[in-house]
């Protein structure tokens, strides 16, 4: 049994991401998965799950390897349940990544990427606090547009991004840099630190503006 | 001779002894082929079939190597065999060992040097990823076109001694004895080839239709002439499926039923093609080719001259008459791709009656972790064979005492490498302040010696810092000799560096004992312990590799044994550090070091 590099990406679909903007991010995950088929670390250790989260959150791709992965159909519509989308999160982390036991093989840290364009539309304050206490090779957040709140990421994660609009280009760049980390976190995964220092995942190379 | 109707139960219960998709419920399949094996003729017949079949792999590779000719009719098809037999290989370390071990042989004859280049560039042109070595397809062209003659007359001989190695997992498989007559194949190994084979088999129509035409073949079936590809209408009994038995994930697809297809082949005839109407199930589809990994990895050399290591490096040393200590270690795949460093390292000694191994593995993520990698190794050897060889009353006590001394002398090595680099300006223009993390490594250490007495068996100690792994074989039984220090995710472990101040303590924790005979030691950076994971069966499982790769006789009851004519010459040593270099494993790209201790016959 492999172990693995379990990545989740949470995508909000809610309905101010209609048109332009979700087909960005629809392109972006697709450029993501193509991208990270290249590379031979990521293909044979990388697996992919997809949360979106609107009204209500749901993990509409469970934890998959990439050769088998089909881009999910996205459609934006609806508020922003941001923290139901961290509550599937934890769920998934809980039964998907599998821990170190003596017959078991852990998997690799998992890198969380959350992507968001305005304020959470309900009760989310407990489940980030939740989220921030696990463990990560990588979470980074991205608070995309003039609406999203960097303040709210903040208390999930330190690593946050802001996107200062919604533009095609923008989350475009910042699906490149999603893809980047997780090829750099799949190459330097002989590299996680020593218990004791697990404050820190490797480089996200994702940098606070 | 029989008619098509009496074969049709017949084949069923072949296909059920090979795993094929059958028409026929499991238990039916069952009854078919036990009728059947009871029948005078079956022997022949079964023999017959292995033959046939394996015919199809050989001729195969033989059209791959460019040494038969292709057939055009079936040419795809036969490609196709060809990829999933690399697939095979791929997936299995034993298969690959004997492959390579298969292939090795019969270019041996050829007797114009270079037999690991060789082997690289059939594997290469197999398709058979395990090494990815650049140079090999310009090898094979090179031995090719620019007329080594030799070596082209021998690839006939590769393609026979691979669909042998067919003939015999099918014929073993229908209990019949081994077409060579040499005990040297792992029957698991060959029975994973049946597997591999059937899911061929059901992989596309084409390839069922090909098959069940060999199978009427060899069960006495022969087409009727000029009847061109057209199906003949027969009367096949239709067995009743007994109800309530959901095999149905065992069936062929409807449109593919092998006694509606074309005619069989005659022997030397063609097979028409995958009927055009007739789409393959979506279970059945291949889809997207899958991405291969193995291709896109590349090998580069280490460009930096700075305390550099190299790629592998082997070595073997014997305590006389008590015994043999063989090591190797490999440069991993990630760190070849990178055109970095190996990060491990060991050290063989030995002082008077005792055997001693040190193996470490130096952290990923720190970049000068290779030398503290070698030193600590290094240091750890040199104290222990300086304290055991002077050991007043040899115990546990005394031996654990050693060994802590052994271990704090690492530690004043990582130290001392810190203090030679940390005024050196090349090292502080390069990694500005250095720290002692900075050479962060794991350290595993075992000593030995036998014990006196008739029964003669062995006093082993060990300890373990970080991850890697410690055990012992002794037949049927995998002793842990150390724990790993590690935590719930992959890469969180301890280093030597980070270990604090070891007190006897401290050493207790940490050290394991063994008292009794053993087959093989085994001492191993994570690279290794990881590919055989959990340690039982995983290091069993590594034990049978050992034993088949050639460098060990026998480790562990129920071993196969590789003695005999077939057994590949060459050091021991060197051929640890083929196996260790050329398995595969998904998601294996660690640096790969293992070093094996057996006992030598005081009586030889």
């Amino acid at each position: 049994m492999v172990r693995r590099l379990p990545v989740y990406l949470l995508l909000d679909t809610s309905g101010s991401m209609a048109g332009e903007p979700i087909e960005a991010v629809r392109q972006g995950v697709k450029a993501l998965v193509a991208d990270l088929k290249g590379d031979p670390t990521s293909l044979e250790t990388a697996f992919l799950s997809v949360i979106t989260f609107d009204d209500e959150a749901r993990q509409v791709i469970p934890l998959t390897e990439l050769t088998s992965f089909r881009e999910p159909s996205l459609d934006a519509s609806g508020r922003t349940a941001l923290g139901h989308a961290l509550s599937v999160l934890l769920d998934a982390l809980d039964s998907e990544v599998r821990r170190t036991t003596s017959t078991q093989k852990g998997d690799w840290r998992p890198l969380v990427f959350l992507m968001t364009d305005g304020e959470p539309t309900d009760a989310w304050e407990a489940a980030a606090d939740a989220v921030s206490r696990r463990k990560y090779g990588a979470f980074v957040a991205c608070a995309a547009g003039p609406r999203a709140n960097s303040a709210t990421l903040r208390r999930m994660t330190e690593t946050v991004v802001e996107l200062s609009s919604l533009q095609p280009e923008e989350l475009k760049l910042f699906f490149r840099q999603v893809t980047d980390s997780i090829k750099q976190a799949s190459a330097s995964i002989q590299a996680l630190p020593p218990r004791g220092q697990a404050d820190f995942g490797p480089d996200p190379g994702l940098h606070t503006p | 001779m029989r008619s098509l109707a009496d074969v049709e139960p017949i084949s069923q219960g072949v296909r059920w002894r090979l795993g094929l998709p059958t028409d026929v419920a499991h238990e039916t399949g069952a009854l078919l082929w036990d009728q059947y094996r009871g029948q005078p003729e079956s022997w022949t017949e079964a023999t017959s079939m292995a033959f046939n079949l394996a015919q199809l792999l050989r001729n195969a590779i033989g059209a791959r190597l460019g040494v038969f000719p292709a057939d055009p009719a079936n040419g795809e098809i036969l490609d196709s065999l060809r990829s999933e037999f690399g697939r095979w290989v791929t997936e299995f370390p034993a298969a690959s060992t004997l492959v390579a071990r298969k292939i090795r042989f019969a270019l041996l004859r050829s007797n114009s040097g270079g037999a690991e280049r060789k082997l690289k560039a059939v594997r290469w042109k197999l398709g058979i990823p395990a090494d990815d070595d650049p140079t090999a397809s310009d090898d094979w062209h090179r031995l090719v076109f620019q007329g080594d003659r030799p070596f082209f007359h021998r690839l006939a001989d590769v393609a026979d001694a691979l669909g042998l190695q067919l003939e015999n997992a099918l014929r073993l498989r229908f209990g019949l004895t081994l077409a060579s007559g040499v005990p040297d194949h792992d029957q698991l190994v060959l029975d994973s080839l049946v597997s591999a084979f059937s899911a061929w088999v059901a992989l596309r129509p084409a390839h069922s239709i090909l098959v069940a035409g060999i199978m009427r073949r060899s069960l006495g079936v022969h087409p009727p002439r000029g009847s061109n590809g057209m199906p003949r209408p027969h009367a096949a009994p239709r067995i009743v499926r007994s109800v309530g038995e959901g095999d149905d994930d065992r069936r062929m697809p409807e449109c593919s039923q092998p006694r509606n297809g074309p005619p069989p082949p005659t022997p030397q005839g063609p097979v028409a093609g995958p009927p055009a109407a007739c789409p393959a199930s979506s279970a059945d589809a291949p889809g997207d080719a899958p991405a291969r990994p193995s291709a896109m990895w590349r090998v580069l050399a280490v460009e930096d001259r700075m305390d550099r290591h190299d790629d592998t490096f082997t070595a073997t040393l014997e305590v006389p008459g008590a015994y043999r200590m063989v090591g190797s270690r490999a440069r991993g795949r990630k760190h070849r791709h990178d055109g970095t460093n190996c990060d491990d390292w060991f050290e063989l000694a030995r002082s008077g009656d005792w055997a001693i191994v040190a193996v470490s593995d130096g952290a990923g993520s720190k970049r000068l972790s290779r030398v503290g990698a070698k030193v600590s190794c290094r240091a750890a050897a040199a104290s222990l064979a300086g304290s055991l060889a002077t050991l007043p009353v040899p115990g546990p006590e005394t031996v654990a005492q050693a060994l802590l001394g052994a271990v704090i002398s690492a530690r004043r090595a990582l130290d001392q490498a810190l203090l030679e680099r940390i005024s050196n300006p090349e090292y502080a223009g390069r990694f500005g302040g250095l720290q002692p993390a900075d050479f962060a490594a794991t350290l595993l250490l075992a000593v030995m010696r036998r014990l006196p007495g008739s029964a003669g068996g062995s006093f082993c100690m060990t300890v373990q810092i970080g991850d890697g792994a410690l055990a012992a074989v002794a037949g049927d039984r995998v002793i842990s000799l150390g724990v790993p220090e590690a935590g719930e995710f992959a890469g969180e472990t301890q280093f030597l560096a980070s270990a604090g101040e070891p007190d006897m303590d401290w050493l207790r924790r940490r050290a394991h004992e063994h008292v009794g005979h053993f087959d093989a030691v085994l001492v191993m950076t994570d690279g290794v312990a990881d590919d055989f994971f959990p340690a039982d069966p995983g290091f069993r499982h590594l034990a049978d590799e050992l034993a088949l790769c050639g460098a060990f006789p026998r480790l562990g009851r129920g071993a196969p044994a590789v003695a005999g004519p077939q057994a590949p010459a060459g050091e021991p040593q060197r051929r640890l550090l083929e196996w260790l270099d050329g398995y595969y494993r998904r998601g294996s790209f660690d640096d790969r070091t293992l070093v094996v201790v057996t006992e030598e016959d005081t009586a030889a």
